[in-house]
């Protein structure tokens, strides 16, 4: 049936659009035949739920990022300190007078201030590295915007497509069990612990 | 030297807003500015009592309601904003973002994800070509 040549000048453009009609017609009609009316009612259905989903693991990113801001704010001025504190007292011993008696003990001390303060300095650098490996929130979370943007857009082409395709009144919602929606999604059955554990003990757990 | 400098982070996400302060704060710059988008960065800049000017913009590209090309952009056709020195700081590394990024006037041009070593160097770099 395709195998006439269709004429692709100015004046061919309403046979291009006459056979293009014709070809939707016919994959319109074997997508009902097919039963696929209700595979894309079911995609439209599950596509909120995936934004959802996938907004949760950007929130959830996100809040571990900041938790280990957090901490590395926290800590890092505390390391601070105690390396400014410990360069200070061991500038007092080395320019303070020592009896014998004691010179050992001090010089001991002398080697672990300066410990200290190569220690402090090593962790210092640590929790700057520790910040810096969050800036991976920023690339997955601008990515997730992304995806969110395209699925919606897809979503609202599948949905005109099937409001077009469908008989009046045979449009209904599909609900799905959110069972599958995946650990700690919204919309999941999530139980806290303290519930977790109480089940377990009425189970005889 | 460091102390006569106010910087301006213009980010969408709060999460490298808060990564290129600490690192600023870490090379000795301590005060710090920050904006989500180019219009709120743009509002701080025109700000006229700010009790020590912004003198030192580091910006996003891809950002809502104003990308940071756009702000590039305003400061560079702003008379009293056009001297700003302004480093971007961007996930976008095509040749045609490079280009017009330069082409708009930046100063700089790190791309994310990027080291401590690196911002300094670019910062050092701007600092030491527009003698500041």
């Amino acid at each position: 049936m395709m195998s006439e040549p269709i004429d692709a000048g100015p004046d061919g453009k309403e046979a291009v659009y006459s056979r293009l009609g014709t070809i939707v017609r016919s994959l319109h009609e074997a997508l009902r035949e097919l039963g696929a009316e209700q595979v894309l009612a079911e995609a439209v259905s599950e596509f909120p739920s995936a934004r959802e989903r996938l907004l949760h693991i950007g929130r959830l990113t996100e809040k571990a990022a900041n938790t280990v801001l957090n901490k590395v704010e926290e800590t890092g001025p505390i390391q601070e300190r105690l390396a400014a504190e410990a360069a200070r007292l061991g500038g007092e011993w080395s320019g303070a007078t020592v009896p014998d008696e004691l010179r050992p003990l001090a010089e001991k001390t002398a080697t672990f201030l300066s410990g200290v303060q190569d220690g402090c300095n090593a962790t210092r650098a640590g929790l700057s590295d520790m910040m810096m490996a969050q800036d991976f929130q920023d690339l997955t979370g601008q990515l997730i915007k992304k995806v969110v943007v395209v699925l919606e857009h897809t979503e609202k082409d599948l949905l005109k497509l099937l409001i077009e395709a469908a008989p009046p009144g045979t449009i209904s919602e599909v609900k799905k069990e959110e069972v599958m929606a995946g650990p700690g999604a919204p919309g999941s059955v999530a139980l806290d612990q303290g519930s977790v554990d109480d089940l377990l003990a009425d189970l005889g757990f | 030297m460091s102390t006569n400098f106010h910087f301006l982070v213009v980010d969408d996400f709060s999460t490298m807003r808060r990564i290129v302060i600490n690192l600023l704060k870490e090379l000795g710059y301590h005060k710090v500015s920050e904006a989500e988008d180019g219009e709120k960065a743009l509002k701080l800049l025109q700000t006229p009592d700010l009790a020590t000017p912004i003198n030192f913009v580091v910006s996003d590209w891809n950002m809502p309601v104003m990308d940071g090309l756009t702000l590039l952009q305003n400061i560079r056709q702003s008379d009293n904003l056009k001297h700003l020195p302004v480093l971007m700081v961007t996930a976008e590394a095509k040749k045609e973002n490079i280009i017009a990024a330069a082409q708009a006037g930046a100063d700089g041009y790190i791309v994310k994800p990027f080291t401590a070593a690196t911002l300094k160097e670019k910062l050092d770099k701007i600092i030491e070509k527009k003698g500041l």
